[in-house]
């Protein structure tokens, strides 16, 4: 539905403009042409709403062809074959009409009047049509500008709702029980141990509760803060739980979504390592590969063990936040090879702003 | 073992976290009239324990890898000894141990639940009556979908052999027969019980007495009119009931 014809308001406006136009030009051809008034508007007006019909398809001419896109040779020229062609069709129809008109009466009057008043009502078509074609861009522009403050409004939902989902499943309700009971067992047996995996649960809890509402950390702290994690996780594992790091240094000021890396290696040990009566090793690896950082986590895991509930829900979140902020730069991959899961994270290193509307 | 560790109930501790086996061990220390003979790190090891030690009572850790207290419940069987179940945030379990009046305990343990637990398992223990656990496995099968793996005990060895790799199952009696491309494992249970909770679209009973997995059939011979074969990849051969028949050639 043409934007102008959309609400009945709209529409009287428009008509009530285009009757004030033809009244005026009406007057006009009258007094220049010294035409009797009745006839000069008899002429005009049908013909002016014949106008209206064939200008206001020009909209989706404009949407067609938007300014900045179109090559202005290709703009020119459409514009000006629009208008030679509504022009053109128009100039037909007022001749027929006033032929039409002739045809009644006696006196035959009206095909004169056309004709001789065809330079001012010519050049008055042009200026409306051109016109028209300047209020459509106008509108066009506006719409687009309010598409796209909506589109950033949404987007900005979208990662406070991930974000969100980010430090739900941080301080998952199942890893603050296990810590307890953990921290319950080692305050008797060791008080020190305890101390010291308070102070792991207080760092890990301050880095979550601050950072989820960040846009952006350093690698290292991102790093620091799942040395931590996994440090709960080896007190509560013992033995099971073997890790290694091979990180390349360069890439530690490296600034990436906050909490962003953590859940892959929480999928790493809830449904990998703890999958596995004998535990394993839990191996993180960073590195640069064709301009991204890739942040690899491999694991073992028991394709017949307890299967827990909940699957790669941690894992969706991850896409899609890495959908959000960087689109198509940035991915999650997964892949099983004979008991291996290997979870990689690709973020773009390059230093263009983020898609991300503060 | 002297007399008095006779009379002592004789317990044992499974569970898959060392700082919760340790924490447990020191909270049990209390009771002088318990003696513990085993602890587990895992299923595996407590049905083997079990087996060799035939203690009096478990404590029975719900949250553990590969085989989960659940798990252990339904390979040891009749010879389930008293269970006492420790869980932390298990909201199924609890509702479920609730439902049945069975004994648990959450972590972290408190002294007082401990003690009262114990009050009960000492009268339990003294009636000789065990209770029953099996209501406690039906309501978690129906919680569970189709079955991935079928968990077998030879003795004190488990075997979790995955359903894809079941040529087919045999009945006999009580019992089932489940032949891998290169074991046979016996297991007390009944075969339709067991049809039931597999892929029907993977297995087809083509006989009264035997469900195949489909994905190792080879092809399908006629012996008589009325008499036709299966052979499975291996070359082996299972005859096919007609209503079996029926049922294969819907099924491919």
């Amino acid at each position: 539905m043409h934007p102008f014809f959309n609400t009945t308001g709209k529409v009287f406006f428009l008509l009530f403009g285009w009757l004030v136009v033809s009244a005026s030009v009406a007057a006009l051809i009258s007094i220049t042409l010294d035409v009797d008034l009745l006839d000069s508007t008899v002429l005009v007006m049908p013909l002016y709403i014949l106008l209206l019909i064939f200008i206001v398809p020009n909209y989706y001419a404009c949407r067609g062809l938007p300014i900045r896109e179109t090559p202005w040779l290709v703009l020119l020229g459409s514009h000006l074959l629009i208008l030679g062609v509504g022009t053109g069709m128009w100039m037909l129809a007022g001749e027929a009409y006033s032929r039409l008109l002739d045809s009644f009466v006696e006196q035959a009057r009206w095909v004169s009047i056309f004709e001789r008043s065809l330079y001012i009502n010519l050049s008055i078509v042009i200026i409306q049509f051109e016109i028209v074609a300047l209020i459509h861009y106008l509108y066009l522009a506006l719409e687009a500008t309010k598409n796209l403050q909506q589109a950033a409004l949404k987007q900005k939902l979208l990662i406070s709702q991930a974000e969100l989902q980010t430090l739900k499943a941080t301080v998952h309700p199942h890893f603050l029980f296990n810590s307890l009971n953990t921290l319950s067992n080692i305050t008797l047996s060791t008080p020190e141990a305890a101390h010291r995996f308070c102070l792991l649960i207080a760092e890990f809890l301050r880095y979550s509760v601050a950072y989820s509402k960040k846009n952006s950390a350093a690698l290292s702290e991102e790093l620091e803060h799942i040395q931590n994690y996994l440090g709960i996780e080896r007190e509560r594992f013992g033995d099971r739980l073997e890790t290694s790091f091979e990180i390349d240094d360069s890439l530690l000021e490296t600034k990436v979504p906050p909490l962003i890396l953590f859940p892959v290696v929480e999928n790493a040990i809830k449904h990998g390592i703890d999958s596995c009566i004998e535990g394993g090793l839990l191996a993180i690896v960073v590195r640069e590969q064709e301009g991204s950082l890739v942040f690899e986590v491999r694991n073992p895991v028991d394709e017949l063990g307890r299967k827990l509930k909940g699957t790669g829900h941690g894992l969706a979140s991850v896409k899609q936040r890495l959908k959000t902020r960087h689109g198509e730069k940035a991915l999650l991959k997964v892949e099983r090879d004979n008991g291996t899961f290997i979870a990689k994270i690709y973020l773009p290193l390059s230093n263009e702003e983020e898609v991300l509307p503060e | 073992m002297n007399s008095e560790s006779e009379t002592k109930i004789r317990a044992i501790i499974v569970d898959d976290e060392p700082h919760a086996r340790q924490g447990m061990e020191r909270a049990l220390s209390d009771f002088s009239d318990l003696v513990i003979v085993g602890i587990c790190e895992n299923g595996l090891q407590a049905v083997k324990v079990v087996n060799e030690l035939q203690p009096d009572l478990i404590f029975l850790d719900i949250q553990m890898p590969k085989l989960d207290g659940f798990d252990v419940l339904e390979l040891l069987g009749d010879q389930a000894p008293c269970v006492v179940f420790v869980t932390a945030y298990d909201e199924y379990a609890v509702q479920a141990f609730e439902a049945n009046a069975l004994d648990y305990l959450l972590k972290p343990l408190d002294p007082e639940r401990l003690n009262k637990a114990m009050e009960k398992i000492r009268e339990r223990i003294g009636s000789e009556s065990s209770p029953q656990y099996t209501e406690l496995l039906v309501g978690r099968e129906r919680e569970n979908e189709l079955l991935q793996r079928i968990l077998v005990r030879d003795g004190s060895d488990v075997h979790v052999l995955a359903v894809n790799s079941v040529c087919y199952i045999e009945s006999a009696d009580d019992y089932v027969a489940i032949h891998t491309e290169d074991a046979t494992h016996i297991k007390l249970d009944r075969l339709g019980k067991l049809q039931d909770k597999l892929d029907p679209r993977q297995f087809c009973r083509i006989h009264r007495l035997c469900l195949l997995n489909i994905n190792f059939l080879s092809r399908i011979e006629t012996e008589t009119k009325d008499s036709k074969i299966a052979i499975l990849e291996s070359g082996k051969e299972l005859p096919i009931s007609r209503s079996g028949y029926a049922d294969l050639k819907k099924l491919l």
